[in-house]
């Protein structure tokens, strides 16, 4: 069963400490949710998990499945079985979506040979579902896409990609309300005893659709607070005052 | 909506292609001397003397002294990059390479020869080549008709010899669409021109083959100033090339004895080292040129390549001291020899080429002595015909031994099933066991015909395939010393071979009508091969040469680059590379006559001290079609803004320009689209990549004139920004005054930055997969527009630049 566990972790961007003590341990089956006001690093996180070059850890580890992904190449991350919806998906322009998730299914999934037809039949399915339209199988990564379907494309690529540990960066930001049904809908069908998930959300309304069953509060670079669901329940109605006068 | 598959098959496999695209750097220099030079600098003395030189008549000479003056009168232009580091003092502005212009191959010098030879340019002999003009130094010193065209009334030469020879055909376009006071550029070509070509296509001829002039620079400093004038008469078709990457692959069979062409990547193959490495990149392309055939003692093994693709060998030269082919080699020395690559066509009979043997073994303890002795008789005279295996000997004493023994083992076998003999003037042996016949099958095929040894069997320790081989003999060779087997499968030859040397000996392969024979004395090598470990230095036969049309193939191969054509180690082919301070000025003037069409393309890839300031432009009179293909590589500061002067009615110009500005290069590239009459048509397309500091600046002019009526015009200009600073610019420049016309600019600037790269590859994608994705995706819309290597090269000095991007720390 996949686990990942960051322990320890502390993490720096152009050369301000934004990641300070960061424990967290995610398992197959599980469901957790990061909470936390703006700014206080989530995102951070996020692209700490995934090796964005700009981001330099400055002590602690990441382990996925046992192995230390620090130090590790972001498309070796991937290849383990890491996914991150990011919060502010770029836009890339000239490459396809069709040719871009097939070529990154080949590398994520090198002993599976599925016929390019298969594949386009499957994720035209998948995209039905989503509710992106078909023609934008051969439109440019996120080009000119609005806010909402740069998100369902990120759904997308998590289902079709099948990742182990998943971690989605404020997936619900930009959804109206039909769109939150169907992308909460995507991922409690993903969801399974092999997969665990890492909410990133700073406030409750995607975890009214997705239970979480653990709840971690970031602060300042640090966890501050954890609990159940009921935590993310107080955080709604009474906000974040009270845990950092708490703190 | 399209879901086209088959654009994303493609894709994906340029993907993969282009996943490990590097080049070692295959720089040559002869060292020809220029005959005469007028030395640096430029006064009106150095244009007279340029005149005399060529033996001009009095109106070129007139013309280029004006050319001079106006030159000198023109200021540098300073609207544009930075063009202060052009030294003119310390310019030649002209260079004769040879004493006179010549018009048999055999009156070129050798070294002119060596030169084109390197540059893969034909031999003008050569049947489909005899349209290409090549140009050496700052002088077409060659030129050749095809002779069809000739009757045709094409003229194809050198401008030099047209200025002599229809000197009132060059006279009406020389300079007309450019004219000396265009710019300071094209002055200073009118004055010190020299080379390039003149082509004239008269009315309603149409040439379906690309024209191809392949120039380099040549000589210090050596500016260049070619002016090519082509004449597309009325109704008239012609696809003009220009090119500065030469051809340089091959067509060959690698370790596994596979064509080539079917070689893909992460396929592997066999190297120099006797050990097998991955392909990482194959290379296809159209060739067009000489072709060798190297053919060693052993003949069978002859291969073809072409003429620059570097060979592993040893020099009998070096070896010996004079006497040539026929003295006698000390084998002590030989056997302390060690091969180096040498240009194919610097190999010389005599000289000593390499057979390497592989070196990796794997026993197989599945395949035991019987089974290796039925497989070697299966693979000389088996043969399976529905559930049936049958051997077939002519009958002797031997054959009888050979049957009995044969049944024996088959009896001893676990299944043996029925058992037939056939008696007449053959013996024949069926067996049916399915066992048997589907080991059969799994190592050798379908027998006699067409076998092919397994992998498996190939990897056998030596002993046990020295069995095999015994009896593949005993099967249907000769038994007297040289001992020889004979089989009409080509790869069943060369795999016997592979395994005799594996096991230390030499055999010659031969074929005659289909038939291999493999021949060999089980105690000593051929006369004059010496054996080098797993090695064998094998003297060449006979070089030829001869006139080529077709793709050729070339692998890249990780580690080692080097690969066995029929067993011989040959290097991956390297392509030259320019390497001189200079400044190119060229003029090209095309005069696209009514109802013609006209296409000039043009790619180059010059060294990143070269100034290129060419001046291109057409006259596109009525229906006429002109179109511009271009790409730009390299130089250190290029400014090329070919011009469509749309002149008559339904003239129409479509302008594809791909400008690649790498670290510290300046590229200030558009077109420009006169509309001076009406229903003229226009289209533009610019697609730029800087790199680190490269500046890729679009600079357009459009202009309707009054009357262009209905005339409609669409310009875009994409930019790709390669790294997270860099910043492209365009100045589009429109100047309408027709009311009724319609034009529209479109305009993209995408990037590649960390954040794409991070994206991407969080998704798996390596960072080459993703750069090669992003550019490949850049270029899509034009792709098909363009030559493959010219992307290769593209995607190969991005990828350079990428490695300084978004990698972890
Ligand atoms: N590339 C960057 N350069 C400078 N500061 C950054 C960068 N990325 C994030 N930060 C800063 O780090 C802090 C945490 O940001 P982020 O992780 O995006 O917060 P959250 O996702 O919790 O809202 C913020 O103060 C933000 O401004
Ligand atoms: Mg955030």
């Amino acid at each position: 069963m996949s686990e990942l566990k960051i322990t320890n972790l502390a993490a720096s961007v152009e050369g301000k400490d934004i990641l300070k003590d960061v424990s967290l341990t995610v398992k197959g089956g599980e469901i957790h949710a990061l909470m936390g006001p703006n700014g206080t690093g989530k995102s951070t996180l996020g692209y700490v998990l995934v090796g964005h070059p700009n981001y330099t850890i400055k002590k602690g580890s990441i382990k996925l499945d046992g192995v230390e992904l620090v130090g590790k190449l972001p498309e070796e991350r991937a290849r383990a079985g890491l996914f991150l919806a990011f919060q502010n998906p770029v836009p890339v322009q000239g490459v396809r979506l069709s040719a871009f998730l097939r070529t990154a299914y080949n590398q994520l999934h090198p002993d599976e040979k599925i016929p390019i037809k298969e594949f386009y039949d499957s994720m035209k399915a998948h995209m039905k579902k989503i509710g992106i339209d078909e023609s934008f199988m051969s439109r440019s990564i996120n080009e000119g896409f609005s806010g909402g379907e740069r998100k369902r494309f990120e759904i997308l690529q998590m289902v079709m990609l099948r990742p182990k540990i998943i971690v989605l960066d404020e997936i619900d930001s930009g959804l109206d309300v039909d769109a939150l049904r169907i992308v909460a809908e995507e991922i409690r069908e993903y969801h399974s005893q092999d997969t665990g998930f890492l909410i990133i959300t700073h406030y409750q309304r995607i975890l009214k659709n997705i239970q979480p069953e653990f709840v971690h509060v970031l602060m300042d670079g640090r966890v501050v607070k954890e609990g159940g669901n009921d935590l993310s329940l107080k955080i709604e109605d009474e906000g974040y005052d009270w845990i950092r006068s708490e703190a | 909506m399209d879901n086209d598959f088959s654009k994303d098959e493609q894709l994906e496999k340029l993907v993969h292609d282009l996943k490990s695209v590097k080049r070692s750097e295959f720089e040559f220099h002869d060292n020809y001397k220029p005959t005469y030079s007028t030395g640096k600098g430029l006064t009106a003395k150095t244009v007279e003397e340029i005149s005399e030189i060529k033996k001009e008549p009095e109106w070129m000479k007139r013309l280029r002294l004006k050319a001079l003056e106006i030159f000198l009168s023109k200021p540098v232009p300073t609207w544009g990059p930075d063009l202060s580091g052009i030294d003119w003092d310390n310019t030649s502005y002209y260079n004769k390479p040879g004493e006179t212009n010549v018009n048999s191959w055999d009156e070129v010098p050798d070294q002119i020869k060596e030169t084109f030879q390197k540059l893969g340019v034909p031999e003008m002999e050569q049947k489909f080549l005899a349209g290409s003009v090549a140009q050496y130094d700052s002088e077409g010193v060659y030129h050749n008709l095809k002779k069809v065209w000739e009757d045709k009334g094409v003229v194809f030469m050198d401008l030099d010899s047209a200025v002599k020879n229809h000197p009132d055909l060059v006279k009406d376009y020389y300079c007309k669409a450019v004219p000396f006071t265009d710019n300071k550029f094209a002055a200073l070509n009118g004055a010190v021109w020299s080379g390039g070509s003149f082509l004239y296509v008269p009315k309603g001829v149409q040439i379906d083959m690309p024209l191809q002039t392949y120039f380099r620079m040549n000589g210090e400093a050596t500016g260049q100033f070619e002016h090519t004038i082509v004449v597309a008469d009325e109704g008239s078709k012609v696809h003009y090339v220009e090119g500065c990457l030469p051809p340089d692959e091959i067509i060959s069979k690698g370790d596994s004895f596979v064509p080539i062409s079917s070689v893909r990547t992460s396929e592997s193959v066999m190297t120099h080292s006797g050990q097998s490495s991955d392909v990482t990149l194959t290379f296809t392309r159209p060739y067009e040129g000489r072709m060798l055939t190297i053919t060693p003692v052993s003949e069978g093994n002859a291969f073809r390549l072409t003429v620059e693709h570097p060979v592993l060998a040893v020099k009998r030269s070096e070896v010996v001291s004079g006497g040539g082919i026929s003295s006698v080699v000390p084998t002590g020395k030989l056997l302390s020899a060690r091969p180096d690559f040498v240009r194919a066509d610097e190999l010389e009979e005599g000289d000593y080429i390499v057979y390497v043997a592989p070196t990796e073994t794997s026993d197989d303890p599945h395949l035991d002595g019987n089974h290796l002795r039925i497989l070697g008789l299966f693979a000389s005279t088996g043969t399976i015909k529905g559930d049936a295996l049958t051997f077939r000997f002519r009958k002797s004493e031997k054959a009888e031994d050979i049957a009995r023994e044969l049944r024996e083992i088959i009896n001893a076998s676990e299944d043996p099933g029925p058992i037939e003999t056939g008696i007449g003037e053959f013996i024949t042996v069926t067996l049916r066991s399915p066992e048997l016949i589907g080991f059969c099958r799994r190592h050798a095929g379908e027998g006699r015909e067409s076998a092919v040894l397994s992998r498996e069997v190939m990897l056998l320790p030596a002993d046990k395939q020295r069995l095999l081989v015994e009896y593949f003999l005993k099967g249907g060779g000769s038994g007297a010393s040289p001992l020889t087997g004979t089989t009409p499968s080509r790869t069943l030859a060369f795999q016997m071979q592979e395994i005799l040397a594996r096991g230390g000996l030499f055999a010659e392969l031969a074929e005659n009508g289909g038939i291999y024979s493999i021949q060999f004395s089980p105690d000593s090598l051929p006369h004059e091969v010496i054996r080098q470990g797993n090695t064998f230095l094998v003297p060449v036969r006979r070089i030829t040469g001869e006139p080529y049309r077709d793709l050729v193939y070339n692998l890249e191969v990780s580690n080692q680059n080097t690969y066995l054509v029929r067993g011989f180690a040959v290097h991956n082919c390297t392509a030259p590379k320019y390497d001189r301070n200079s400044l190119h000025s060229a003029i090209v003037e095309i005069y696209a006559k009514k109802n013609s069409q006209a296409r000039y393309t043009s790619v180059q890839n010059w060294s990143k001290s070269v100034y290129n300031m060419p001046t291109k432009r057409a006259w596109v009179d009525e229906n006429a079609k002109m179109e511009w293909v271009g790409g730009s590589l390299g130089s250190k500061i290029t400014m090329l803004y070919p011009s469509s002067y749309l002149r008559g009615p339904y003239a129409s110009a479509s302008n594809l320009n791909i400008s690649l500005a790498g670290g510290g290069t300046f590229k200030d590239t558009g077109a420009k689209a006169l509309h001076l009459a009406p229903h003229t048509t226009s289209k533009i397309v610019a697609k730029s990549i800087s790199i680190e500091d490269g500046k890729a600046i679009y600079r357009g002019l459009l202009r309707m004139n009054k009357g262009a009526v209905n005339s409609t015009s669409r310009v875009q200009c994409d930019a790709l920004l390669i790294n997270d600073e860099s910043s492209s610019l365009t100045f589009p420049h429109d100047e309408i005054y027709e009311p009724t016309a319609t034009f529209s600019h479109e305009a993209s600037v995408g990037k590649i930055g960390t954040e794409e790269l991070t994206y991407m590859r969080s998704r798996g994608l390596s960072e080459d997969e993703a750069s090669s994705m992003i550019v490949l995706g850049f270029l899509d819309d034009v792709m098909k527009e363009i030559p493959m290597e010219f992307a290769v090269e593209m995607n190969r000095l991005i990828k350079l630049e990428m490695g300084k991007l978004g990698s972890v720390g």
